[in-house]
């Protein structure tokens, strides 16, 4: 019998681990498709997938302070040997210095959002109108509970699928920079879902966040074509109510791409043509990724943590480079 | 000596037209690297739309810090 501990779990334990990064999509290292980077004699791991000419890389190195830039390194010899270039995106503020001391330029791409439930009340005229849309769809009846994933498999995946079908022809899920569900991590990510009667007509799964900010990411989300207005919203302040019970701090919206580009910090020579591009994407690029509507999701819980999400380029900032980030997300 | 009011405004009007429409094209990039199966020649074609964006950029920003 094997005792070895899987590459999966080698994974989880460095996500748990090396915190000091404080990515909060850090458990999205776990999905299914990504690869990971090893190097002997460093502990840790960095988690890529390839497209094209690209190693993709999700967030920093998953290492301690004094291994990162050691790790990265040896990522870029490796993908120098096979003849690739790295990018990597979701990299955090403190991740920046050793990408800057490899030769990368970092650039923002957008930010990450997330609430203090220390300090959360939905009370008050600034949140009248998010209270009104939730009462409104539980009087259509809409039920919210926390609830196992194997009760409601199958439901999920025909929502998915219908779900899907509302993107227009052809379209594919994506993958990479948003969750999953139903892998061998399921038992640690929560499930709430939104019933009128037997039929399911939304969900949100939302997957552990480690470290300084630790508490819930709120990640996959998901709902039929003809659910209630305010379903989705009914769903998460059920699940903050559950949350601020158990007495977790942070609840995280994740990263939304172009956003926030005026005011958080930039490194080094970053690139001004790439932050304009972000500008402009942020203006008019909805087709390219819907960020103001998603960012007015977020925005309607008054996050007041927010922190910049940056991609590192090895040779310069790119536009193929960016396309790769999309091409592994499966969103071109 | 610093250039008149009038043309710094005027520089400013003209540069901010070209970086609209800089990144516009660079928008147009985005697409057809996306659609290339290899992105080699529409990269190429795209990073030099980002060069030049950046040499604009970085002449606006050098004309703001002189004035």
């Amino acid at each position: 019998m094997n005792g070895s501990p899987s590459e999966s779990e080698i994974v989880l334990a460095a996500l748990q681990d090396y915190t000091e990064s404080d990515n909060p999509s850090a458990f999205l290292a776990l999905n299914s498709g990504n690869r990971y980077f090893h190097a002997e004699g460093i502990p840790g791991v960095i988690v890529y997938r390839e497209a094209g000419r690209y190693l993709v890389q999700f967030a920093g190195p998953f290492a301690a302070p004094g291994d990162r830039g050691k790790l990265l390194n040896a990522f870029v010899a490796f993908a120098v040997e096979r003849d690739r270039e790295v990018v990597a995106v979701q990299i955090q503020a403190a991740d920046a210095p050793d990408y800057l001391a490899g030769g990368f330029t970092v650039n923002q791409m957008g930010a990450s959002f997330a609430v203090d439930l220390t300090r959360f009340s939905l009370r008050g005229t600034a949140f009248m109108q998010l209270r009104n849309k939730i009462s409104r769809a539980h009087r259509t009846g809409l039920v919210v509970r926390e609830a196992p994933l194997e009760d409601w498999y199958e439901r999920v995946q025909a929502l998915d699928a219908a779900w899907l079908g509302t993107k227009g022809e052809g379209a594919k899920p994506l993958e990479f920079l948003v969750g999953q569900y139903g892998d061998r991590h399921q038992s640690l990510r929560r499930l709430f879902v939104a019933a009128i009667g037997d039929r399911l007509m939304g969900y949100i799964t939302y997957s552990p966040v480690y470290g300084a900010h630790q508490g819930w990411l709120h990640d996959l989300t998901r709902r039929q074509p003809d659910a209630p207005p305010g379903t989705m919203e009914a769903i998460n302040r059920a699940a903050i109510d559950t949350f601020i019970a158990e007495g977790v701090h942070w609840l995280h919206f994740g990263f939304t791409p172009f956003t926030e580009l005026e005011r958080l910090p930039r490194f080094g020579d970053y690139s001004r043509a790439f932050h304009q591009f972000m500008r402009y994407l942020w203006q008019h690029g909805e087709a390219v990724y819907p960020a103001q509507t998603q960012l007015a999701y977020k925005q309607k819980w008054a996050p007041s943590h927010i922190t910049g999400e940056y991609i590192g380029f090895q040779h310069g900032a790119s536009i193929p480079a960016l396309v790769a980030i999309f091409r592994a997300c499966n969103a071109v | 000596m610093s250039p008149a009011p009038n043309k710094m405004i005027e520089e400013v009007n003209v540069s901010n037209a070209e970086i609209e429409a800089l990144s516009e094209r660079l928008a147009e990039c985005f697409g057809d690297c996306a659609a290339a199966p290899d992105d080699r020649a529409a990269g190429a074609t795209a990073d030099q739309v980002l060069a030049e964006l950046e040499q604009l950029l970085r002449r606006s920003y050098d004309a703001g810090a002189s004035s």
